[in-house]
């Protein structure tokens, strides 16, 4: 048989009960088990309700009556801006002298009944921290876990309604709740007059009241109508009532075990699993630094080769420019060349046929040119003349064309026949030189028309 | 949280903070620092180098330099192969000499003989029919079947005339294409009854 999610242990100076209860937010009685007892120890009464049947809940309520818990009002000023700790702490001190307890040594359970006015209503439960500790360890050695303690005045109706008006009868508690209002008070109802507060309820026109007792010892004899705790069936009913309850965990003054300090084991193991995760943390984030630091490599080196590409290529350009540049410079060269030995080639081809031209009609009427022999580049012309200037005059006419077509025109040698009486005729000879032509000067055919004379070849 | 809350916290947490410090003192923060630096060389690099683009329109400038100076490499080898149009080919000589002879005769000049000369006093092929780059013009001749030989010769002819017919010959001569370039004429002594006299043309071709 599966653990029961809910166990209620209900303790009492001469009852005890243990109801189990299946999980969910109606939870079902599954097995209630109750004796009479005698034990005044609620520590004991408590283990030996866990084991009243098998294995306990996993989680337990113990709803004692050996809780003190009681309705107190409070100025709102002195309890206004408090938290739960806080609040739990100045409600011990100042139900100290109320309970009889030590606020030192307590554990608090409060629930606040109303939020507003200049009085707050707080329900209290207050029991010996050392009790609810002891409870704590029983229930923890059973494998359960105690979910809290408190006193069962209030929790529920017979019925399983939480605000049926009612009454209730403790062995040291007298709880009167009515719609949206409860009012306990930490009285033995032996000693003391509910019956007042019966009829002053009854004022209140409520019209019908629950009675409710733990058991019969604490109802007057002349009572009737009073349900009693002590019938099994009435037992069971209030149990699944109170289990409904503190499942809606409703505002309860439920007094929680004091927060145990770790086992070493467990906080060895929970440091461990710290540190494990501040480790993996660690090993994450230097991970997750080195493949950013990886890709910012790897694109850096990427964009470093890129540069040196473009560096490279840049370089090439250059190169390339300057070797284009050089080859645009040797073919403006080559063309000035070729341009200049254009105007060589078509001078030496004229310069024969203008030496002719030149020959007939610039030779003077007295000096006769008997013969032309070519040497090489260079020409000789030989002839005769009647006076020796003729001969000069011919030598000046023709270097002044000739020269721009490579020719030289030395002065002419003259050799005196002395057949007549002035000396001649004369022999003379004119050596043309070649010379080297300056391309833009050296045009090809000087104008024939600019040549005239009278002499002539023989 | 109360005290014994507070010191169990602190218990387990302490030492994951003690690792997290060391870690962040010894290898974290120097690690952090080197990501920063390499993220920061990162940036400075894509500033610098910026998009794939710019390699890009590099590289295409780099192939229209190279296209031009190509084109200018061709242009060279063409204008070289210009210069080496003369001398004629070996193989057209005959069709020189015999358009030459047909410019001779048609100036009603009588060739007495022509041929290779004996001797070629000073007649060292002149400079404008030399090749103008011989490196070039090297490179040309192997790579183009079509390249003119630069081996130029000396032709001689000896022909019978008038001085007025000689020297429209040796003017048409000059305003011909033909591929011939007078190096020298000898004039004879003219005979005492006659106008004609001997002449002996040496030529290049």
């Amino acid at each position: 048989m599966s653990q029961p999610a809910l166990s209620i242990l209900f303790i009492t100076p001469d009852r005890i009960a243990r109801a189990d209860f299946s999980g969910g937010s109606r939870p079902k009685l599954r097995d209630l088990w109750h004796e009479e007892t005698a034990a005044e120890d609620p520590i004991m009464a408590t283990e030996t309700a866990l084991y009243l049947g098998s294995k306990a809940g996993k989680k337990v309520y113990v709803l004692s009556t050996d809780v003190w818990t009681q309705t107190i009002e409070l100025p709102a000023r002195s309890v206004d801006g408090l938290d739960g700790e806080q609040l739990n702490q100045a409600l011990s001190f100042e139900i100290e002298p109320i309970s009889g307890i030590s606020s030192t040594d307590s554990l608090v359970g409060h629930a606040a009944l109303n939020k507003s006015g200049p009085q707050r209503r707080y329900w209290v439960s207050q029991s010996s921290a050392n009790e609810v500790n002891q409870i704590d360890d029983a229930i923890r050695r059973v494998g359960s876990k105690l979910a809290g303690v408190l006193h069962p005045a209030g929790l529920s109706s017979i019925g399983g309604k939480h605000d049926q008006a009612r009454i209730e009868l403790w062995q040291s508690t007298i709880a009167g709740i009515a719609p949206a209002d409860i009012d306990v008070a930490a009285t033995d109802p032996r000693l003391t007059d509910w019956q007042a507060s019966l009829h002053e309820w009854r004022g209140r026109q409520i019209s019908s009241f629950e009675k409710m007792a733990v058991s019969d010892a604490v109802v007057g004899q002349n009572e009737t109508d009073w349900k009693l705790l002590s019938d099994e069936s009435v037992l069971a009913q209030w149990l699944t009532g109170c289990a409904v309850a503190l499942t809606k965990s409703e505002s309860l003054p439920l007094i929680k075990p004091a927060q145990r300090a770790m086992a070493a084991k467990s906080l060895g193991v929970a440091t461990l699993l710290v540190c494990a995760a501040v480790i993996a943390t660690c090993i994450t984030h230097f991970l997750w630094l080195d493949a950013r630091r990886s890709q910012a490599d790897s694109l850096s080196k990427t964009l470093e080769d890129r540069a040196k590409k473009i560096q490279s290529t840049q370089k090439q350009i250059e190169a390339t420019r300057k070797k284009a540049k050089a080859t645009e410079d040797r073919i403006a060269a080559i063309r000035e060349k070729v341009e200049k030995r254009e105007a060589v080639r078509n001078a030496h081809r004229a310069r024969w046929s203008v030496l002719m031209d030149l020959l007939a009609t610039k030779s003077p009427v007295d000096l006769a040119v008997q013969n032309i022999e070519g040497r090489g580049y260079n020409a000789r012309i030989r002839g005769v003349c009647l006076r020796p200037e003729l001969a000069n005059e011919l030598a000046a006419s023709l270097n002044h064309e000739l020269i721009r077509l490579g020719w030289r025109v030395q002065p002419p040698t003259k050799e005196a026949l002395q057949l007549v009486g002035d000396g001649g005729p004369w022999n003379f000879e004119l050596t043309l030189e070649d010379v080297p032509i300056s391309g833009k000067s050296g045009h090809a055919s000087p104008s024939k028309d600019a040549v005239a004379g009278t002499g002539g070849v023989r | 949280m109360n005290t014994q809350s507070r010191q169990t916290v602190l218990r387990i947490l302490l030492p994951a903070m003690a690792i997290g410090a060391l870690y962040i003192w010894a290898i974290g923060g120097p690690k952090n620092k080197e990501t920063v630096a390499a993220e920061k060389k990162l940036d400075r690099l894509a500033k610098q180098v910026g998009e794939d683009g710019e390699l890009i329109l590099v590289e295409r400038q780099l192939k229209r330099v190279k296209d031009r100076e190509q084109t200018l490499g061709q242009d060279e080898r063409l204008v070289v192969k210009e210069t080496m149009v003369r001398p004629a080919l070996e193989s057209t000589l005959p069709e020189v000499v015999r358009e030459l002879t047909a410019l001779i005769t048609k100036h009603d000049l009588i060739i007495t003989q022509d041929g290779k000369p004996d001797r070629t006093i000073g007649a060292t092929l002149p400079e404008y029919l030399m090749p103008i780059d011989v490196a070039i013009a090297r490179s040309v001749a192997k790579t183009d079947a079509d390249t003119p030989s630069t081996k130029a010769q000396l032709w001689q002819v000896e022909f019978v005339g008038t001085y007025d017919d000689v020297s429209r010959l040796m003017s048409a001569l000059a305003e011909s294409n033909l591929s011939v370039h007078p190096v020298s004429l000898n004039m004879a002594n003219a005979s005492v009854d006659s106008r004609e006299r001997g002449w002996t043309l040496l030529v290049w071709i």
